[in-house]
Formats: C-alpha cells, sequence, structure tokens
C-alpha cells in the first residue's frame, strides 16, 4: 500500500496519525479541565494556572528527557534515582562550606555524569537499558541515601530561593526554565540534523547506520541529556522545599514515562513531540492538584490517574484511529487519489 | 514540503488546545480576584481548615481527621482532610501549594520533615493564613503554634512505670526503637535512661534495636534477639509502632508473654486483640483525635484574637478543658495507658 502513496497521500496518513495519535490526550485535558471547573471554583483560575505549572515543572523537564530517549528507541527507569541525587549533592556540597551556586552547578554535572554513565553501558556493553537504569536507579538512589545518611539536609541560604522559589511578574521562576528548555528542545527535534538522526534511531537503528548516522553518539547523549535534566529539576526542587533528601523523587520516573506515552508517543520509539508530552505532564499534574481543590478524598487520585491514562492510551493507541477510519475512509472513496 | 506542512497541522493541533485552555482560564480570572479582594482583610473569610496527615491512610490520622471534625462542628469550621498517601514530605508540599489555592483559614500539618514543609508554610503564614502543626512540629518559624500530644517527660515516664509495675521494678529488658533516626525516640530514651537510673536502678535496657514502625520487623528483629537471650530477659519494650510484632516473637519462640511482660507504647488497632488476650497487660499512647481536637480550638483562638500573644498562657479548649500553652507549644496533657478495659473506646 505504502509504495503506491504519493507525496501528498503521505502527507494525510502522517496528519491522520499525528490527530489520532493526540486524540486520547485531548481527550484527557478536556475532561480535566472542564470536570475540575465544574467541581471547584478556585481550579480554572490564573493563580491555580501558575501553581499547576509550578508544580509540574520539575517532572515536565524530566518528561523531555524521557520523550528523548523513548524517541531513541530506549529507556530512563533511573530519573527519579538520579533526581534524588543531585539534590542530595546541593545539600551535602553546601553543608562542607561550598558555595551554593558552585554547588547547584556540580549538583547538575553529577546529573549529566549519571546519565553518561547510562549511556556508556548501553552503548559498550550492548545491554538493554531497561536492565541497565533499572540498576542504577538502585544504585544512584542507594548512593543519595548513602551521602545523606538517610536524613535530610537544610539551612540554605536565602539567595537559593530564587531558583524554585521566585516570581517574574505572575510566572514562577522554575516555569522560565522549563518554557527554555521546552523551546530548545522543540527546535532541536524538529529542526536541526540531530533530532532527524534521533527519531531515525528510534525507527530504525540499521537503516539509521547505513545512512551515517552515528548511532552510539546519539544513544549516549539521549541518557546524557535525560541525567542533565534531572539534575536541572533536582535543583529547582531543593530551591523549592529549601531542604534535600535521599526520597525525593520517588517514583519521578514513572511518572515521566507515563507524560511520554499519553503524549502519544509510541514506547518503541522512532517519534517525539515535545509539545504533546508538555501537554500531558500538565494534564496528569492536574488531578492531584483538582482532588485537593475540590475536596475529593486524596486517596482516589491514583485511581483517577490510573484510569484516565489507560484511557488516553487505548484512544492514542488504536480505537481512535479505527474509528477514524471508519468514519472517514467511506466518505473520500478506496482510491486515495481524489482527496484534497 | 509534505514534512513542514504535517509538522505545522500537528502542532497547530495542539496549539489550538493550548490557546483554548489559556483562553478560559484569563476569562475566569475575575471571579476569584473579586473574591481576593473581599477576603483581602483576613483570610479568616474562609471557614475551612486544611489538615494535612503524615499520610492519609494510616488510621492514627483518620483518627486526628474525626477529632479535628468533632471541634471544626463546635465552631463553625469545615475540615480539608489532604495529604499524601505515604510519608512522603515532597507530596506535603505538593499537596499544601494546591490547597492554598482555595484560600483557606488555617493549615495544619503533622509535617513528614519539618523544613521541607517550612517554605509552603512560610508562604501560607504570608498570606494571612494560620499555620500551626500537630503530632511533629514544623521549624520554629514556619508556624504560629505546635500541639503536642503530650510532653515527652510525661510519656518517657509512663512507658517506665507500666513496665516496672509488672516485674517489680527490675530486670533485663529489649528495647526495639521505630528508627535509628526518628527524633521523638531519641528524645524519648534520653529521658528514660536517668529516670530508670533514679527510681528503679535494677532495671537494665541490655540492647536497643530499631524496628522501623512495623509489626513483621518488629517480629524479626525480637525473634532473633530472644532466640539468644531467652534466660536472661525480663521484659521487651517496645516504643515505635509495631508492638504485636514483639508477642508473635514470643509465641513463635514458645515463650509466655505473661511472663516475659510486652510493654511500652502502642497503637490500639495493632495490639487490641493481644490486649483482650492478656498478652499485652498495658500500654501507652496519647490520643491523636484529642490532639487534633485541642489542635482546631488553638486555630479558632489565634483567627478570634483571644489566643496569648506572648506564647504562654492558656486555652479554652472545649470538651478537654483548660489546657496550657508555654513558648508557643500547646500541651494536650498525659498520655493515656490502654487496658483490656478502656482500649474499645480508642477506634485508631
Amino acid at each position: 500500500m505504502a509504495e503506491t502513496l504519493t507525496f501528498r497521500e503521505l502527507r494525510g496518513e502522517r496528519v491522520r496519525e499525528i490527530v489520532s495519535r493526540s486524540f486520547g490526550l485531548m481527550l484527557l485535558l478536556v475532561a480535566c479541565v472542564v470536570f475540575f471547573s465544574a467541581s471547584s471554583p478556585y481550579f480554572l483560575t490564573s493563580s491555580n494556572a501558575f501553581t499547576l505549572f509550578r508544580i509540574a515543572s520539575e517532572s515536565g523537564l524530566i518528561a523531555i528527557g524521557m520523550a528523548v530517549v523513548i524517541a531513541s528507541g530506549g529507556i530512563d527507569l533511573s530519573v527519579g534515582a538520579i533526581f534524588s541525587l543531585s539534590s542530595v549533592m546541593v545539600g551535602v556540597l553546601y553543608t562542607h562550606g561550598v558555595n551554593i551556586w558552585v554547588s547547584v552547578v556540580l549538583a547538575v554535572l553529577v546529573g549529566l555524569v549519571c546519565g553518561l554513565f547510562n549511556g556508556l553501558v548501553v552503548v559498550a556493553l550492548r545491554i538493554h537499558p531497561l536492565l541497565v537504569t533499572l540498576g542504577t536507579l538502585a544504585l544512584f538512589r542507594g548512593l543519595a541515601l548513602g551521602i545523606s545518611n538517610g536524613s535530610g539536609i537544610a539551612g540554605f541560604p536565602t539567595s537559593f530561593e530564587f531558583v524554585g522559589q521566585a516570581y517574574v511578574g505572575l510566572v514562577p521562576e522554575q516555569c522560565l526554565f522549563w518554557l527554555g528548555a521546552i523551546v530548545i528542545a522543540v527546535l532541536v527535534t524538529s529542526r536541526t540534523a540531530a533530532g532527524r538522526s534521533l527519531v531515525a534511531v528510534g525507527a530504525n537503528e540499521t537503516a539509521a547506520r547505513f545512512s551515517g548516522v552515528r548511532v552510539p553518539l546519539v544513544r549516549l547523549s539521549v541518557y546524557g541529556l535525560s541525567g542533565l535534566l534531572s539534575g536541572v529539576a533536582a535543583v529547582i526542587y531543593t530551591s523549592r522545599v529549601l531542604s534535600s533528601r535521599a526520597d525525593a523523587g520517588n517514583g519521578l520516573e514513572l511518572l515521566a514515562i507515563a507524560a511520554v506515552v499519553v503524549g502519544g508517543a509510541s514506547i518503541q520509539g522512532g517519534q517525539i513531540s515535545i509539545v504533546r508530552t508538555t501537554l500531558a505532564v500538565i494534564a496528569i499534574a492536574m488531578i492531584p492538584n483538582g482532588f485537593v481543590l475540590s475536596d475529593y478524598s486524596t486517596s482516589w487520585q491514583y485511581v483517577a490517574i490510573g484510569v484516565l491514562m489507560i484511557v488516553a492510551v487505548v484512544f492514542n493507541e488504536g480505537l481512535a484511529s479505527r474509528l477514524w477510519r471508519l468514519v472517514v475512509r467511506p466518505r473520500r472513496g478506496r482510491t486515495g487519489t481524489s482527496r484534497n | 514540503m509534505w514534512r513542514t506542512s504535517f509538522r505545522r497541522r500537528g502542532t497547530l493541533v495542539a496549539a489550538s488546545v493550548v490557546a483554548t485552555c489559556t483562553l478560559v482560564t484569563a476569562c475566569s480570572t475575575n471571579t476569584p480576584k473579586a473574591a481576593e479582594g473581599g477576603s483581602s482583610s483576613g483570610a479568616s473569610a474562609s471557614k475551612t481548615i486544611v489538615l494535612v496527615p503524615k499520610q492519609t491512610s494510616d488510621p492514627f490520622f483518620t483518627a486526628a481527621e474525626s477529632g479535628a471534625k468533632e471541634a471544626a462542628k463546635a465552631l463553625g469550621y469545615t475540615i480539608d482532610y489532604v495529604g499524601p498517601t505515604t510519608a512522603d514530605a515532597a507530596g506535603q508540599v505538593t499537596t499544601l501549594e494546591s490547597a492554598l489555592q482555595q484560600k483557606p483559614a488555617a493549615i495544619t500539618i503533622a509535617p513528614n520533615d519539618p523544613d521541607a514543609v517550612a517554605p509552603v508554610l512560610k508562604k501560607a503564614m504570608d498570606q494571612g493564613v494560620v499555620v500551626s502543626s500537630f503530632n511533629a512540629d514544623a521549624a520554629k518559624d514556619a508556624r504560629q503554634f505546635f500541639v503536642s500530644q503530650a510532653s515527652d517527660e510525661g510519656i518517657a515516664d509512663a512507658i517506665v512505670d507500666t513496665m516496672a509495675e509488672q516485674t517489680n521494678g527490675e530486670g533485663t529488658f529489649l528495647l526495639v526503637t521505630s528508627t535509628a533516626t526518628a527524633a521523638n525516640q531519641k528524645t524519648w530514651l534520653a529521658m528514660m535512661r536517668p529516670y530508670i537510673a533514679q527510681k528503679y536502678p535494677k532495671m537494665k535496657i541490655a540492647q536497643v534495636i530499631p524496628g522501623n514502625d512495623d509489626p513483621a520487623t518488629v517480629l524479626q528483629v525480637t525473634s532473633s534477639y530472644l532466640s539468644a537471650h531467652k534466660s536472661d530477659t525480663t521484659g521487651v519494650w517496645v516504643i515505635g509502632g509495631g508492638m504485636s510484632g514483639a508477642v508473635k516473637a514470643q509465641q513463635q519462640l514458645g515463650i509466655d508473654p505473661k511472663k516475659m511482660p510486652v510493654a511500652g507504647l502502642c497503637i490500639p488497632s495493632d495490639v487490641r486483640a493481644d490486649v483482650h488476650a492478656g498478652l499485652i497487660k498495658n500500654c501507652v499512647l496519647w490520643s491523636p483525635a484529642d490532639t487534633a481536637y485541642a489542635d482546631i480550638y488553638a486555630i479558632d483562638a489565634m483567627i478570634k484574637g483571644t489566643y496569648p500573644s506572648t506564647g504562654t498562657g492558656t486555652l479554652d479548649a472545649g470538651k478537654l478543658g483548660t489546657l496550657k500553652i508555654k513558648d508557643n507549644v500547646v500541651e494536650v496533657g498525659d498520655p493515656i495507658t490502654f487496658t483490656d478495659a478502656n482500649i474499645d473506646q480508642y477506634q485508631f
């Protein structure tokens, strides 16, 4: 079928693909906004929107890294552990007399190094990233626990509040970091050769290699990027709560993977949409926020997250596109040549 | 060329949704802003008190919720019981950040980490929200007062006395704590030691082992210790959670719990069967319901301006009578000793 398609028809296929893959996400977003707005007068306000973005920016940054890793055909389960290790590093370095901003830079570098370590093991030893990062999840969180001895570190200088507690006008500081990362990621993935190499590696590694893409380099950099963003998110978190603990970022990896998948990317790789991943992060963050504001028992919020995620993924993966074909195909005719 | 267009269409779909959301958000900004203006004279216009437990599913905190609701009903407030489902400091912060959006009259919290919740609590105080802590304290400059369940001295003394009366004030004991780093355990232990030395010089703590607040861990550590020290152990103190584990350890090793008493701090729901069966004669705890009840009365006093401005004085706390306040710590009173006769009155 594909061999007879013209460019125009191919474009039609891609548009349909994009729309159908976004369908679950759009449904989730609209459902959340409508439902929570109806159940709480405090939900749909600009002030709550910024609170929501503020809370979501840490997982949002990590989800960008995850989207890139998944697009390359990999997965990174260690992001939450890197997050906790970087957070603990800020605290430990600062309490040992290192300047706070030097500590921050070093903590972000620790994130980068952890990520590169993941990438190196994946590339050099050719072990499946699921196994590698499952191992480093335990390793990095263990390091965080060991270094901090399991207790919290507090007593940061007030100047450090700038990263995670300051506002520029109405906009929380960390949203600007997040927005910056989104813009850069969108430009790189959609406009550069690096972005095309990334998707090529995820879609078909062999074809990518024969096309001259340096596959190991791409692999190494995606894990490095993921670690780096986890480190940045950890610094924001540490500033937001002005303390660091090894139990920070528990379960962040699952949240990030969920955001990428709800955003319509295939878990098998070869696709990326930073914008949709970001919208999914916001949609998922709306649920706990909405539960608190609507006076629903917060014990049930995971049920809501679970159900909505399954619905979104089912729509993204199949049901919606099948419906699309059912409704649209007969009207357009079988040959497709008369289309547009 | 087709690449660019499909991308445009894809982005278009996403962008339109963002635009719609933003638009709707922007349009509706006016209503709450108006409400905000009205309440700027004092957040007390709201009658909502947000109560954040260490974790929502713990029966200890659901008991606190019921005590808070009883006081709230009497004083005309509503309680919003929200928090993380696991004892997670970051989860409490996120919950509070969302909860602040509804501009509550007050926030009261049992912090999982005194420092991690401090920034958001300070933000709440800046907005005119009354902030207190109960069960565990927050950083002192991040709350207006702390409601202490019972004085640490009272707890430490009761732990020692209840065991001493079962062993005639003598013997060698195993002591199981919660976790190695828990601040309250360290405090109580530091108070128990001099009290024992002074009042019961023939009592001796042979070893201190953490039991992680969990019956399974308490069972495991007690069992390991007793298999080696069965003959020279007089009794087992448990001052963290999970006391029922110690009784099970004795049973598995064929020890009669009536001859080697288990005493200390307990959660009634954990030991109810053992207390009724006579395997535990008595154990001690405070009432989370009373703590939260007193907390709501103190919040009400703060809102109405009757709370002592110096931070030291008294508080009229409804059915609990008059309570002492010292340096912004509200003292609820003595711990409760649970026995076969009264344990069923405490449903947590």
